[in-house]
């Protein structure tokens, strides 16, 4: 494992006992409250969250930022309704409070809520887990994280780059969750997010090209990055973004597709992720994120990939964005390692707690996730893979076997339709394939199918020494509007007969 | 919690009085957020906020830093602001820095009035109670309803150690619903973002997305292409929006813009739309209205953008203006767009042949040379034939500048308040568009 920078350091903002003792009393009060209100269930969500952002564009940091926030959420089950209320201030009478609040709008709502919530026997957990963190980079000093960028924008410009946007994004927390029914979690997260831009403009011609790094947000610090790598990319993405310029224009038509596993990710995650969402599948999402093109009487018939394709969950995979120990309903993570498709049949909904007996199973797959205190848990997606081939295949024997079709590296644009039918994505390379073999890099190529039958056109997945783990920080889902970390892995496949289009002659 | 301004200035204040940076800048933002989300035709979730944010921002000579922090204490304050000074003393200098504006003059504005932020957790439930009162009433059409009422009421204080205060309220709700046929054919949505509670009408909402539901369920099947297209307000402010935000003067400077011209420099003053586009910003708008001042302090004041079909305005930040001679120009707080007296059932009476489109989803950019977005219909998709909503249609994906967009627009109709998919947060005053040609490139089975 490659070592950047020096650190740790202490951060004057972290004190851990100090934390849970304060958690300690303020969920004490919480719980206690709830339960002389005559409460079926309540738990709560105490959270200290560090984050920092540093934001660079040629020789200038544009925007050095920090932010230290704390507060609670508390959630009560009155008679069969949910009340929701938090605060930024974790005192032990503000935690009465709130509870107190949670219930008042609980009862209120109840008038509202002809179907009570239906909570299946959840599991007494007394547990910690603990991101492994070898960099932490709250530790490390300012200016070796401003000069990286600095430094990095540099050779994009010597490179020849008229411009390079650079940033690090760090996210560090420590979440206590506590129940009624005596659970007691402590955690801790940090995500770590470097990315960079390049732009190459034809100021004549009035045209510009950019390439976007490849490396994805994980759970980890600076260890997660190769500084020498990235360095090196980022002087070959001027190179590409220059070539991009005078590239020849896709043609559209229909034509086989091999995608990277930095492309591929964003199409799991739309295509497969979301339209396997239990709550999307019974409707409770339509006025928002929408609801999915599957059934629930589908589950364990529905023909959704070539079988080949197995998609698998979990919540334990290293540098995984949802890779924890436990959900946010309280959950272990070993309840989410778990098949969603398996030889293209599939297999199972992501599940947050009172949803199983939606579709008669006994128990949640530990899908729960809520942005941060102030928001109410909802269904997230663990991390959502693509499992590898057992058979040996390497790229090269994927493309050999493709006579008119495009190879696409890095995620560009993306959009899918409320019911996850019709999708369509961009890249950031694109290089025609002929015979078999890789041609002249080609530009404005967007791909757009059904996500059926565009899983049952994938007949070549790579076997696990090309998988990569990548994903966003920023999965949008529910009103108000939360964001989720989740990671995807996944390994270069194939897909047949793929409608392409160039995106400006398409406007 | 809420603030009033006597007691933000004093806070504000004594936060500045602990600053040992050549200035500091302090943002405090605060209020309740209360949500209540139904799914299904029942309650799903719901919630209570209470939250104030205080944002330090400190500069010793040209270097400067910001830190965020929730906690009220000063104890804990000037412990942030310690942080963000060492933050500040070891950041390199910002060649580009300007020292903090000094007192500014801001305009009044509608955003808060005491009958809306006077609202409790009560009414907004007795909204909820509303809208599934209307799913009673039309239980023979098996509805499945679902909805969003967020009731927002929060201040914004900025100051700094120039001199320079300002204060805003602000009190609005937002409503939005899906109304679904059981039978998952037919899906319709309605929605609305008002700050006076006066213009909030749940029941017609509720019945719009209902009547749009019922009306959708037998679909014609249509190809992809280019038709003549009716925007209702709500698809229109996503396009309109997402090209607002597009319209940066340095990127179109540096010639990385739809807005950069060849050969250098930017198209301010081309006629790039027709003579009836006019697009502005305005915070003192009463149906609409906008915060009165940027983060950074600058007067948000009415800006036209698009001033009868030629480009008025791009946004200028305080470094680039100055770099330029020119004045600088914040990010639009609010989006108006001058419309006619025409109302959206008068237009379709006087439509020949066009799709009308409800609202808009999924909306991302494609290609930033050429501004093109892709982006799907949904909720309501309808053939407007001899006047007359004649039948509903199939979903489409678009791949569509917004330029081109403008650019054939046939007739504008009422302006009207709307709240978009992308652009949700942001007050509007949009008008319905008949734009001859928008271009189709698939259709989506999705309903």
């Amino acid at each position: 494992m490659p070592i950047v920078f020096s650190g740790p350091l202490p951060d004057a903002f972290w004190n851990y006992d100090q934390s849970r003792r304060i958690a300690t009393v303020v969920a004490e009060s919480a719980l206690h409250t709830a339960r002389v209100y005559g409460c079926q269930f309540s738990d709560i969500r105490i959270c200290w969250i560090l984050k920092e952002r540093i934001i660079s564009r040629e020789s200038r940091i544009e925007e050095l930022g920090g932010s230290f926030e704390s507060g609670m959420g508390i959630r009560v089950l009155f008679e069969g309704t949910w009340g929701f209320a938090s605060s930024n201030l974790l005192d032990p009478n503000e935690a009465a409070e709130k509870t107190k609040e949670a219930v008042e709008v609980a009862k209120k709502c109840l008038k509202l809520n002809p179907r009570p919530v239906e909570l299946e026997k959840l599991p007494q957990i007394q547990g910690q887990w603990h991101q492994d963190v070898l960099i932490d980079p709250f530790g490390v000093p300012l200016e070796e994280k401003t000069s990286f960028l600095l430094d990095l924008n540099d050779k994009a410009i010597k490179a020849g780059a008229d411009f390079c946007r650079s940033f690090f994004l760090f996210h560090k927390e420590l979440r206590i969750y506590a129940s009624s029914i005596g659970s007691w979690i402590e955690q801790t997260f940090l995500r770590t997010y470097p990315k960079f831009i390049v732009t190459v403009v034809d100021k004549k011609e009035g045209k510009f090209e950019s390439r976007s790094s490849f490396e994805p947000p994980k759970s980890g610090g600076l260890e997660i990055i190769e500084k020498k790598a990235f360095e090196m990319e980022v002087v070959e993405a001027t190179h590409q973004a220059r070539e991009k310029l005078q590239a020849k224009p896709v043609v559209p038509g229909i034509k086989d597709l091999v995608l990277h596993p930095t492309n591929l990710w964003l199409t799991i995650h739309e295509t497969i992720g979301h339209s396997t969402e239990l709550d999307r599948v019974m409707g409770l999402e339509s006025n928002y994120a929408g609801t999915s093109f599957l059934k629930v009487d589908q589950l364990g018939n529905f023909d959704f990939a070539n079988p080949i394709v197995t998609i698998r969950a979990d919540r334990n995979q290293p540098g995984g964005l949802a890779s924890v120990g436990y959900d946010d309903d309280g959950i272990p993570s070993s309840w989410s390692d778990f098949l969603i498709i398996e030889k293209g049949i599939l297999k199972n909904f992501q599940m947050a707690i009172g949803q199983a007996h939606w579709i008669g199973k006994e128990k949640s797959n530990g899908c729960s996730y809520a942005q941060s205190y102030n928001f109410f848990p909802i269904q997230r997606m663990p991390n959502i893979s693509l499992v590898p081939s057992e058979k040996k295949e390497q790229l090269k024997d994927l493309i050999s076997g493709v006579e008119d079709g495009i190879y696409i590296i890095g995620d560009g644009s993306w959009s899918i339709d409320q019911q996850r039918y019709n999708f369509q994505f961009g890249g950031q390379l694109f290089y025609e394939i002929k015979n078999g073999k890789i041609r002249q890099m080609l530009r404005d190529v967007i791909y757009q199918g059904n996500t059926q039958s565009f899983w049952k056109s994938c007949d070549g997945i790579c076997s696990k020494e090309e998988y990569k783990l990548c994903g966003t920080l920023f999965c949008g889902k529910g009103e108000p509007s939360q964001t989720a970390p989740v990671s995807h892995g996944a390994v270069p496949a194939r897909f047949r007969n793929i409608t392409i289009l160039n995106s400006r002659l398409h406007s | 919690m809420i603030l009033s301004e006597s007691e933000a200035r004093n806070f504000q204040i004594s936060i500045l009085s602990l600053s040992k940076a050549n200035s500091l800048s302090v943002e405090i933002k605060g209020g309740q957020f209360v949500n209540i989300r139904l799914g299904r035709n029942a309650l799903n979730t719901n919630g209570i906020e209470n939250s104030l944010k205080i944002t330090l921002n400190s500069t010793f000579a040209n270097r400067t830093a910001s830190y965020t922090i929730d906690q009220l204490e000063m104890s804990a304050i000037e412990r942030g602001l310690r942080r963000c000074e060492k933050l500040a003393q070891i950041s390199p200098p910002d060649p580009e820095f300007l020292p903090p504006l000094g007192p500014q003059h801001y305009a009044s504005s509608f955003s808060y009035s005491e009958s809306m932020g006077n609202l409790s957790i009560e009414n907004i439930v007795e909204m909820a109670v509303r809208i599934l009162d209307v799913l009673t009433q039309n239980q023979s059409q098996h509805i499945e309803l679902s909805s969003f009422i967020k009731f927002q009421k929060y201040f914004i204080c900025i100051a700094n150690s120039n001199g320079l205060f300002g204060y805003q309220k602000f009190a609005n709700i937002q409503l939005t619903a899906t109304a679904r046929t059981n039978d998952g054919l037919g899906s319709g949505w309605a929605g609305a973002f008002v700050f006076n509670i006066e213009e909030i009408d749940p029941e017609k909402l509720i019945e719009t997305a209902i009547q749009k539901a019922i009306l959708s369920k037998e679909k014609l099947s249509m190809a992809p292409g280019h038709y003549p297209v009716l925007l209702e307000p709500t698809a229109a402010v996503d396009l309109i929006g997402l090209m607002l935000f597009s319209m940066d003067g340095r990127a179109a400077d540096e010639g990385r813009s739809v807005f950069s011209k060849p050969g250098g420099g930017n198209r301010i003053g081309e006629p790039l739309f027709p003579s009836n586009i006019t697009i502005y910003s305005d915070p003192s708008n009463r149906q609409a209205p906008g915060q009165v001042f940027s983060n950074d302090g600058l007067p948000c004041r009415k800006i036209p953008w698009i001033q009868h079909g030629i480009l008025s305005n791009l946004i200028y930040s305080r470094y680039w203006a100055k770099k330029n001679h020119k004045e600088p120009i914040p990010e639009p707080s609010n989006i108006l767009m001058l419309g006619s007296d025409t109302t959206l059932d008068k237009m379709i009476q006087d439509i020949d042949k066009a799709i009308l489109v409800t609202r808009l989803w999924y909306i991302r950019e494609v290609d930033p040379q050429s501004l093109i977005f892709t982006g799907l219909t949904r909720d309501g998709t309808f053939l407007i034939e001899k006047g007359k909503i004649s039948k509903a249609v199939n979903n489409f994906r678009f791949n569509q500048s917004p330029l081109t967009m403008l650019q054939s627009v046939q007739q504008i109709g009422r302006a009207v308040n709307c709240i978009g998919s992308e652009i949700d947060d942001l007050p509007a005053l949009i008008p319905p568009l008949l734009v001859k040609d928008f271009y189709f490139t698939s259709t989506s089975e999705a309903i």
